[in-house]
């Protein structure tokens, strides 16, 4: 059971930390300071410590609260502000100083929680509720077979590799076969290699080259036969051997499997990436398309149409909002997102 | 996915068949058209009357999932029960939970392969198929129910779809006798009508580690209840959210345009002067062409007859408003 036990911080783990209502990704490292909120710290003290442990700032350090130290500080955050404004001149000020009386920071691992990685950075990418549904449209379970083509840092990519668990194969299609774009969430996640090793990183842009495939095949088998000289060369072009033999199979294994799953949340022209891939799904599999605007995603269902050979097409968008649960003060948030984006999603089937 | 799977050993063997064929006793989902589904057990020599006619089930038995069957008034799409088609077309027993709250509770609950799930009540088994999916291949739901019949339909048909090893169905009255279990659950969905008197099963049940809740309930004083007892019990990062899903439809839209009699004296200007040069003529009636998008005619007749067409996504005139809110938390125990 993979990543699933609440583990402590090691040096070189990720953490998100949470201070009110603000959230921050972080990476421990011993003895490297980090900035946050102009405050310069340590995080060293969060190192064999478990996560969603409560925290003060002591000077550049963390000195870590115990329950009941929490429990005052919380109380002193629900302070209430009484029901009418007579004694309040300027309620920011008011708010100010209260927080400043509140140096608590919480500590919180990213590999056990992908939620509250999400919460912190659906605000760029994805709203939650939408990356919720992209993921149930897809129907990924531990026994897919996806393709993901998204410009979203990692954070559908990620998302995947989580519910497959190490099963099933995960293709990562990306401008020239390149980990970059898809590097930061994955990396916050720290997963431990027995996850990813059904990920295959592939360019996009050559799927479907028979011919890319048969020169990529023969390069390598040349390769193979001239000898390199120094050792230290020879090292590094086993590295990037490895990585060339590792999107060859990837490409092979591709062009040889039918899809369960395909996702699609780019930037880039998502109606000629539908067009290029649809022939890899399977029957009876799911396709999703993410995008900001409906626009794009109209002609994708243009394109579906006329080709048949899908039902379920579906589009939607969707409405989220917070409440406020307090006595006497129970309302929706004064701010909400305004737009969750769009899904447009179907399920191939029979067209004969 | 959910399939047909046969058998345990084969589940827990490092190769999953993904076993796309149907077979006698599948319990398959007839696609008939857009929001109109049916649940199918196949059983061999029976027909299934519907709007497209008889349907034979030995025209479905050794077919793959996906495909199309002809009947003798047209045809229909053969699927598997897989949770989103499932939540569409199940027997309502209960109010069910729709695919907006379910992936938000999956997600939010972080419930992924291994996690250890209780779920109560059990009700119609909507959000059970979704939880399974998401904890295969080594995860477990624990799903309670106080009504007997409801429980034991659905034992049957986790059964029936092949999930049995993934879920244990109990007949239980929780808020009276609790969970059963000390210290398993890493995530915890509470779908009852009073989910406050259940919270102190709820930190029994979760593990020491610490474990997430979602409590859902349709009532604003229920939340305010449940919030209530929540922070008494040391819950923390309590979020209340709502959500719903819009559905749009795609429709051409054509309407027609009107002509503006100010562009008609321009237009008319420009004939005279294209009738000057008839070698210029050609080339502005191309620039009109473009500019319009459409044939303009020049006979100037006042009928509006050009139309635009174009494509459109189209809201629902109505939908569901409100479905319930989910309460989430988190608790860490350790004394």
């Amino acid at each position: 059971m993979i990543g699933l036990q609440m583990s402590s911080f090691k040096d070189g783990d990720h953490a998100i930390l949470t201070r009110h209502d603000r959230t921050k990704i972080v990476q421990i490292r011993k003895e490297r300071p980090i900035i946050i909120e102009k405050h310069k710290l340590y995080l060293d003290n969060l190192i064999d410590q478990i996560d969603g442990t409560y925290y003060e700032l002591d000077g550049q350090q963390l000195k870590k609260l115990d329950a009941k130290q929490v429990h005052q500080l919380e109380q002193t955050d629900q302070f209430d502000h009484g029901c009418d404004n007579r004694d309040l001149c300027d309620e920011s000020q008011n708010q100010l100083l209260q927080h400043e009386d509140i140096e608590s920071l919480k500590s919180q691992g990213t590999s056990g929680q992908i939620h509250a990685n999400l919460s912190s950075m659906e605000a760029k990418f994805l709203r939650r509720d939408t990356l919720a549904m992209l993921l149930s449209l897809s129907n990924v379970s531990c026994e897919s077979t996806v393709a993901i083509v998204e410009s979203c840092q990692g954070l559908v990519l990620a998302s995947v590799i989580q519910r497959c668990a190490g099963n099933g194969k995960i293709f990562n299609l990306t401008v020239g076969g390149n980990t970059n774009s898809t590097l930061p969430c994955c990396d916050f996640m720290d997963f431990p290699s027995e996850l990813t090793n059904n990920v295959y990183t592939l360019p996009l842009e050559n799927i479907g080259d028979k011919k890319y495939l048969i020169n990529a095949k023969l390069t390598t088998t040349a390769c193979a036969n001239t000898e390199t000289s120094s050792k230290m060369r020879e090292q590094k072009s086993i590295v990037a051997e490895e990585r060339r033999q590792r999107r060859i199979d990837g490409l092979e294994l591709f062009e040889n499997t039918k899809l369960d799953s395909l996702i699609i949340a780019t930037k880039y022209d998502s109606l000629s990436i539908l067009k290029h891939l649809i022939n890899y799904l399977n029957i009876s599999s799911h396709f999703v398309i993410y995008s900001q605007f409906v626009q794009g995603l109209l002609e994708c269902y243009k394109y579906l149409k006329q080709r048949g050979g899908c039902i379920h097409v579906e589009l939607s968008d969707s409405w989220l909002r917070e409440y406020q649960i307090l006595e006497n003060r129970t309302h929706p948030l004064i701010r909400m997102s305004g737009t969750s984006g769009y899904l447009l999603s179907g399920i191939i089937v029979d067209n004969n | 996915m959910v399939e047909e799977c046969t058998s345990t050993m084969e589940i827990n063997s490092d190769k999953i068949p993904t076993s796309n064929i149907i077979n006698e006793g599948s319990t398959i989902i007839i696609y008939l058209g857009y929001n109109n589904l049916h649940v199918l057990k196949v059983k061999q020599n029976e027909t299934f009357q519907m709007k497209f006619g008889a349907l034979k089930h030995n025209d479905i038995i050794g077919k793959r999932y996906g495909s199309k069957i002809m009947c003798s008034k047209g045809y229909i799409h053969v699927l598997a029960p897989e949770p989103e088609l499932w939540t569409l077309a199940l027997p309502h027993r209960t109010q069910i939970l729709y695919m907006p709250d379910i992936s938000l509770v999956i997600l939010e609950l972080d419930i992924k392969p291994g996690s250890i799930v209780i779920e109560a009540g059990t009700g119609s088994g909507s959000l059970s198929h979704s939880i399974i999916r998401s904890i295969k291949p080594n995860g477990h739901l624990h799903t309670f129910e106080f009504h007997e019949l409801r429980s034991n339909i659905a034992k049957t048909e986790f059964e029936e779809h092949g999930l049995a090893d993934f879920v244990t169905a109990y007949h239980r009255d929780v808020l009276r006798d609790g969970f059963l279990h000390e210290n398993i659950a890493d995530a915890v969905f509470l779908d009852l009508p009073a989910p406050w008197d259940a919270i102190e099963h709820v930190i029994k049940v979760m593990k020491k580690t610490g474990g997430r809740l979602c409590t859902f309930s349709p009532c604003i004083e229920q939340v305010q209840r449940t919030c209530q007892r929540l922070r008494a019990c040391g819950f923390e990062e309590i979020s209340t959210i709502e959500c719903l899903r819009r559905t749009h439809e795609f429709k051409y839209q054509h309407m027609p345009k009107i002509r503006f009699t100010s562009e008609q004296e321009q237009k008319e200007e420009n004939e005279e002067e294209e009738t000057k040069s008839p070698s210029k003529r050609h080339c502005n009636e191309a620039n009109n062409e473009e500019k319009n998008g459409m044939k303009v005619d020049l006979d100037g007749s006042q009928k509006p007859k050009d139309i635009v067409q174009m494509i459109t996504a189209v809201g629902p005139p109505s939908m569901a408003g409100h479905t319930g809110f989910l309460t989430f938390s988190y608790i860490q125990q350790l004394s």
